[in-house]
């Protein structure tokens, strides 16, 4: 079976700083795959390459066959290429419903020819009530469902995010550090999300974490990267014996058990 | 016909360095497109007339106190009206073009439409290298060259340059340091203003002045800016002679409106393919 | 409510001067229709977070396309009326393209910069702008033979067309469309990621700004029955942003309520022409300065601009 995203020699620099170099990956269906690094390693700017918010200095991204257009996020959205911020972000002062609605709908419009064929817009707004509520249950937000998003704890925020990406009905899903800024039970409760957004969807996921333990549980396979560039890869615990990757990661000194990244707290404010 | 391209292009390029250097001063430290920057141009030439041919000065003296007052003005615009804005890029432009459209229409109504005659306190002409050159626009161009080089070192070398090179950067930063924003920010636009008012107060005597004289020095202002980078002065200074060599030599070979759309074109074309301006930080 | 009394407003309005049948009324109520359509292109440009100092520069291009069609290509005015608006919005989704990819502060030098070539292009080709002195002679609006040259029938025209723009407008800031807008002016890169391509909607609202812009400059050519290049310069795009602060940036009758408090008073007060831009220039201060929160539209655009 062919890989559902594969990732070629894909490179980047802003200025002098390289922030993806030459990186080459791939996801295959209903896999989990852990992007792992410190801080500036350049994990969300892989994932901004491969969703095509930026646009690469050189590579590919072939996504369920078909080679991603850079700078055309919208579009690779609508592929079934969904993802989630670093920093829980909303819509507006809107409740999670409505944002939940528009996530469910928005692939539909994508652009402004949607205005020309009606009648499948009509399709998928009948079918968005109904996708809205099941997801407001599946992510376990159904009892806030009313509330405003902007108002919402921290922890509900992320999954809220997780929950957009979700309602989009993607076929993978990039989640860029779900767990930063959760405490302990947050966290447990966005590990069992994610993890049930595979096992009962199939949906792949790419998730970047610094929760090393949480990442290493969750995840079939671990791409480590630092400055850059592909450091190490393989099973958790095969990467979490690599010298490479202890070395550029963890500095020889840092706790495997910390519950959130290093930016936890940042993220939290 | 070359060297008249050059001295053209020496004089032109002078002013149009004086009339860029206030605009990109105010937008680098405060993130400000002072839209009203032509109309402090303006404000000069009427300021230089006044007290010249109203009050009667000599043109020696009236020329720096129409820039000072010029300045001035700006240290009260800033206080009174953009400090509010600080930080709000769409509500800076909007009030800048409020300010600029009441500065036009009190000229207008003081002045009236037509606006006045000013005197020419120099005249005559002088040889150089058998091209003969107006006093009052050598003057000029060598007025505007002290006055960008006196810029550029109070911006390198004195505490006040520091200090709002360092509110550019990163105010957060600067306000830990114990530089306020609220005392570099009147500082520079007194500067900005100051220069545009000498540039108005420069040119004054060499064209007509009326209450619109500023859209044609707004416009200038922002090419050079614009094609240097919003905010950097040394990009400033390459542009306007870039400008200055464009203007001239479509001038020379066309007509002035054929040379203001060609730099209309290049500032177009750098907007779309680098917004931060050839030398501007991206 | 406030739809019931603003609907209510705009009845009246559209009445006022048959009910008065005085030629300086109708001239007045003219001259606001044609204001607010300009208004209304800016208020669609501030909709998607980008305030475009060009949009009289579009209802120029409106205006000599719908001279020139009608007065030597002898087009009927319907037809020359439509490619009056297809002409800039055409026009605007090619440049949207490329420029909308601009933002912020650049978006506005950009336009501002373009504006003034679009102007210095009419002055410099007196073929087949006529230069300067711009275009005489414009015949009148007809629609089938049937002469609207009399005030009160341009009047009705005028409203027709205003009201179709608003109709416009309203169809896409409001509902489904309405949302995609507002999701892009909050939060760009979230909405993005929901598979909105948001260049495609910048461009096609920049469209249709362009479009209705050029709407005015048919109904001004054809109003008027002569142009100059310096009707089309940056002071018309400033009264368009003005009405837009007084009349509420963040409604859509913003610009209509803008242009009827605006338009009226220098028409009105003949020796008050002098005092115009001074009393233009000084309303916005005063708006911004001291009245911000009526400002609802701009906190939206603020935050996004930042
Ligand atoms: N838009 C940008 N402009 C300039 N530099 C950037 C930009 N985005 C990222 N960088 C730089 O690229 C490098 C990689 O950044 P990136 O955000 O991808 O790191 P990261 O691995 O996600 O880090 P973190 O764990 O802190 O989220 C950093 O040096 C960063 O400063
Ligand atoms: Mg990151």
């Amino acid at each position: 079976m062919s890989a559902l995203l594969s990732v070629n020699e894909l490179s980047r620099s802003f200025g002098g700083i390289k922030a993806v170099a030459g990186v080459g990956l791939s996801v295959d269906q209903g896999e989990i795959v852990g992007l792992v690094g410190p801080n500036g390693a350049g994990k969300t700017t892989l994932f901004n390459l491969i969703t095509g918010t930026l646009k690469p200095d050189a590579g590919q991204v072939v996504f369920g066959g078909r080679r991603l257009v850079a700078g055309e996020p919208g579009a690779n959205a609508r592929l079934g290429l969904a993802r989630s911020f670093q920093q829980a972000t909303t819509i507006a002062d809107l409740s999670v419903r409505a944002h939940l609605e528009r996530a469910a709908v928005f692939p539909a419009l994508g652009r402004p020819s949607f205005l020309l064929r009606r009648s499948a817009v009509m399709a998928v707004r009948e079918r968005a009530a109904a996708t809205v509520q099941e997801i407001l249950v599946f992510a376990g937000l159904d009892r806030v469902a009313e509330e405003s998003a902007d108002a919402l704890p921290y922890g509900l925020q992320k999954i809220l995010g997780v929950a957009m990406a979700l309602a989009t009905g993607p076929k993978m899903l990039l989640a860029d550090e779900p767990a930063a800024g959760l405490n302990g039970a947050e966290t447990l409760v966005m590990e069992a999300l994610l993890r049930r957004i595979r096992d009962t969807r199939g949906i792949a996921l790419m998730v970047i974490e610094h929760d090393v333990p949480l990442v290493m549980r969750l995840s079939d396979r671990i791409v480590a990267l630092a400055h850059g560039t592909v450091i190490a890869e393989g099973k958790p615990a095969e990467v979490r014996a690599d010298r490479a990757f202890i070395e550029a990661y963890l500095g020889g000194e840092a706790d495997f058990g910390a519950a959130s990244g290093p930016e936890g707290e940042a993220h939290a404010a | 016909m070359f060297q008249q391209f050059l001295v053209v292009l020496g004089l032109t390029a002078a002013i149009y360095m004086l009339l860029a250097l206030g605009f990109t001063l105010i937008f680098g430290i405060m993130r400000v497109v002072n839209f009203a920057h032509g109309e402090f141009v303006m404000l000069g030439a009427y300021a230089v007339y006044v007290l010249q041919d109203v009050v009667g000065l000599d043109y020696f003296v009236a020329l720096p106190l129409a820039a000072l007052l010029v300045g001035l003005a700006g240290v009260l615009a800033e206080i009174l009206i953009f400090r509010r804005f600080t930080g709000d890029e769409l509500g800076s432009m909007i009030v800048a073009l409020a300010l600029a459209v009441s500065l036009k229409g009190a000229v207008t109504v003081i002045f009236g439409v037509e606006g006045p005659p000013i005197s020419r306190a120099i005249t005559g002409a002088v040889e150089i290298g058998g091209t003969l050159l107006p006093k009052d626009q050598l003057f000029a161009a060598a007025v505007a060259v002290l006055a960008v080089a006196a810029t550029h070192l109070l911006m390198t070398r004195s505490r006040l340059g520091l200090a709002m090179r360092a509110v550019a950067q990163a105010p957060d930063v600067a306000r830990l340091q114990g530089i306020s924003p609220w005392r570099t920010y009147p500082a520079a636009f007194a500067i900005g203003c100051f220069l545009a008012g000498l540039a108005g107060a420069l040119t004054a005597p060499l064209y007509s002045i009326e209450p619109h004289m500023g859209d044609a020095a707004l416009m200038r202002a922002f090419v050079v800016v614009v094609l240097g980078g919003l905010g950097s002065i040394p990009g400033a200074l390459i542009a306007a002679f870039v400008l200055g060599a464009v203007d001239a030599g479509m001038s020379i070979l066309f007509n002035p409106t054929i040379a203001a759309l060609t730099s209309f074109g290049i500032v177009i074309a750098v907007l779309i393919a680098r917004p931060a301006g050839i030398l501007g930080r991206a | 409510m406030l739809q019931v009394l603003i609907g209510a407003a705009a009845a009246a309005l559209a009445a006022l001067p048959f009910l008065a049948s005085d030629a300086f009324l109708y001239h007045v109520a003219i001259l606001i229709g044609i204001e607010a359509l300009l208004a209304l292109s800016l208020h669609l440009t501030l909709r998607i977070g980008q305030l475009s100092l060009a949009q009289a520069a579009f209802m120029g291009m409106g205006a000599y396309a719908s001279a020139l069609l009608t007065r030597d290509l002898s087009l009927p005015f319907p037809a020359a009326f439509l490619a009056a608006v297809l002409i800039p919005a055409a026009i605007a989704a090619v440049l949207g393209t490329v420029i909308l990819k601009v933002r912020g502060v650049h978006f506005a030098l950009l336009t501002f910069v373009l504006g003034q070539a679009v102007v210095l292009i009419f002055v410099e080709f007196v073929v087949p702008f006529g230069g300067n002195n711009g275009l005489m002679r414009i015949p009148g609006a007809e629609i089938a033979g049937l002469p609207l040259q009399s005030r009160p029938a341009f009047y009705a025209l005028t409203l027709v067309v205003l009201g179709a723009a608003f109709a416009v407008v309203a169809r896409l800031v409001r509902g489904e469309t309405g949302r995609i807008l507002d999701g892009l002016a909050a939060n760009e890169a979230l909405t993005q990621s929901l598979g909105i391509d948001a260049l495609a909607w910048r461009r096609l609202v920049f469209a249709v700004s362009g479009g209705v812009a050029g709407a005015a400059g048919s109904l001004y050519a054809h109003y008027l029955g002569y142009i100059s290049p310096e009707a089309f310069g940056i002071t018309a795009t400033i009264n368009a942003l003005i009405m837009n602060v007084v009349g509420g940036v963040a409604l859509l009758a913003g610009p209509l309520i803008g242009a009827v408090i605006l338009v009226p008073l220098p028409e009105l007060f003949r020796s008050a022409l002098l005092y115009q831009q001074l009393f233009y220039g000084l309303s916005l201060l005063a708006l911004m300065l001291f009245m911000p929160r009526g400002l609802g539209g701009l906190v939206v655009a603020r935050r996004h601009a930042r």
